[in-house]
């Protein structure tokens, strides 16, 4: 670390750590990026499917090799042999993590952030006057750094929150596991993201299959709510799962990690340190994405510490102001898909053949309502049905 | 033994309950938590769950803290890869 004081510290150099830093210091910030691993991105812990190239453009120039694939559209085996496709022209893209998170930081430190690789957080200290002191420990030694303002992008091990007292632990009863398995060649269609979800198959998540058409891979994965006891590991479940779809498939690489579906966590503000990405839970309930809400949430993040910077005024109350721009940009939506997501999950096997049913006309009819008349006595008791869960949830 | 087995904790009746087909003897020994490194991966998802933060990664090896561990077991289960397992104590002291 070429300096003792910092205005920004950020730790964690993932998606959102990045984009943070990298805005933050545009606004002329001093800026330190820490990131505990050594190889930045490395080893991936991610399926990599994202939003859209316009969307993820808007960020920085990524390099064109961070990106695999064009996604047109999504493929969903449902349960009873039901199907849904949606085809949408540019629905999203397929990334390569082990490239896009490097040329993030790369931007960052060229805007002016200081990055430091292979340094850990260990801890960080109660607020000191105007500043936070995190203590960073590398393989010189440990170090303590003072920020004025502490941005805890840590990811889903979720630590800096905690040292700090919020309250990030994940809930077991609302955290999924989940393994990506590196196959050789294109499993399935190479414009369609395709799922497999339900009774059949995996209930309480879903299967997937990403096309990286760039690398010739595909990313084929699975991930569901923790189980209650364990008698397989999810690993050797989503290898069954690969062998009994497709027989053939070669294995390259097998990665894996924890995906937070629980919606927004309560507060991941406090006095000098916000939470941003999978540590403040920011990970769609319903699909477990998460790369595209760390980079929102870091957007708003950047446009709250700049004004608390500038005003002075860092404390708890004023940075509450991130966490309801971060509730309206995407955590309201969260909220209603964590509540679809409980409804499909709690569904017995017929009832979510029937739901799927309806999912497949309305995709058909191109989202038009409309179609729904002519299935109106199944449409109406999925309705009765959705209502009556969420009045529960 | 017999005064060991009223002093138990909950958990160490839960987890024994869960691996007595296993190891019977399971059950009057302590536990410590043991890891795999070798088809760990990597993936770091034990240290979100550990509600002591007894477990942390440094560059991409896993730490555990014993006397931090309560042997809730949830570590146990959300690892991906199932390296994760209880293993009979040494006798260290
Ligand atoms: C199996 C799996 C599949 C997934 N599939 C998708 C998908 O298809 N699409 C999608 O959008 N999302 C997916 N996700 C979720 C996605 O990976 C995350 O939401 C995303 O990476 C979050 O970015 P982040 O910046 O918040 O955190 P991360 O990318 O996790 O970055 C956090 C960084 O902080 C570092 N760090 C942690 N603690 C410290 C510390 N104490 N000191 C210094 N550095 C530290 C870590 O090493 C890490 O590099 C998947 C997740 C998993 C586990
Ligand atoms: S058993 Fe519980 S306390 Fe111990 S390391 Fe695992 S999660 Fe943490
Ligand atoms: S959850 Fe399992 S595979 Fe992942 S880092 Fe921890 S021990 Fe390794």
């Amino acid at each position: 670390m070429k300096n003792k004081e910092y205005d920004v510290i950020v730790i964690g150099a993932g998606p959102g750590g990045s984009v943070i830093a990298r805005r933050l210091s545009q606004y002329g910030h001093s800026v330190l990026l820490i990131e505990k691993r050594e190889q930045i991105g490395f080893p991936v812990r991610c399926g990599e499917a994202s939003t859209t190239l316009e969307d993820i453009e808007s960020y920085g120039p990524i390099d064109e090799d961070c990106i695999e694939t064009i996604i047109d559209g999504l493929f969903v085996y449902g349960p009873g042999g039901t199907t849904v496709e949606s085809l949408k022209k540019d629905t999203g893209i397929m990334l390569n993590r082990e490239k896009f998170d490097p040329c993030l930081a790369k931007l960052a430190e060229q805007d002016g952030v200081e990055l430091v690789t292979n340094a850990r957080a260990e801890s960080v200290s109660a607020v000191i006057g105007k500043f936070r002191e995190v203590s960073i420990v590398t393989p010189e030694g440990t170090e303590k750094i003072k920020g004025r303002m502490i941005v805890g992008a840590d990811g889903m091990e979720s630590l800096v929150g905690r040292m700090a007292g919020l309250k990030c632990l994940h809930n077991v009863n609302s955290t999924c596991t989940g393994v990506d398995i590196e196959v050789e060649g294109i499993l399935t269609d190479p414009r369609y993201l395709t799922f497999w979800q339900g009774h059949d198959f995996i209930n309480d998540g879903y299967i997937w299959s990403f096309p990286k058409v760039k690398s010739n891979v595909t990313n084929f994965g699975a991930g569901f709510l923790i189980p209650k006891s364990k008698d397989l590991s999810i690993q050797d479940i989503t290898l069954q799962w690969l062998y009994k779809l497709f027989p053939e498939a070669k294995v390259n690489k097998i990665t894996g990690g924890l995906i937070s579906v629980s919606g927004n966590l309560k507060e991941y503000v406090t006095d000098r340190l916000i939470l941003v990405g999978d540590a403040a839970h920011h990970t769609n309930p319903l699909t477990g994405g998460g790369i595209a809400a760390a980079m929102r949430a870091a957007k708003e993040g950047a446009e709250v510490i700049h004004n608390g910077l500038i005003k002075d005024d860092l404390s708890k109350n004023f940075l509450k102001n991130y966490e309801e721009r971060c509730s309206i940009v995407f955590g309201k939506k969260h909220q209603l898909l964590l509540k679809f997501r409980k409804f499909l999950l709690g569904q017995k096997r017929e009832d979510q053949i029937e739901f799927y049913k309806v999912i497949k006309t309305f995709v058909k009819s191109n989202f038009s309502y409309l179609a729904l008349i002519k299935c109106p006595i199944i449409t109406l008791k999925c309705l009765y049905r959705y209502l009556r869960s969420s009045s529960k949830i | 033994m017999a005064n060991k087995r009223l002093i138990l904790p909950f958990y160490e009746i839960f987890l024994y309950y869960q691996t007595q087909t296993q190891d019977n003897l399971y059950f009057l020994k302590v536990k410590k938590l043991s890891h795999d490194r070798k088809n760990c991966l990597e993936c770091a998802g034990c240290v979100g769950v550990c509600p002591t933060m007894a477990l942390d990664m440094f560059g991409l090896d896993l730490q555990i803290n014993h006397d931090k561990c309560n042997r809730c077991g949830i570590c146990v289960r959300a690892c991906p890869a199932g390296v994760l397992n209880w293993i009979e104590k040494p006798d260290e002291k």
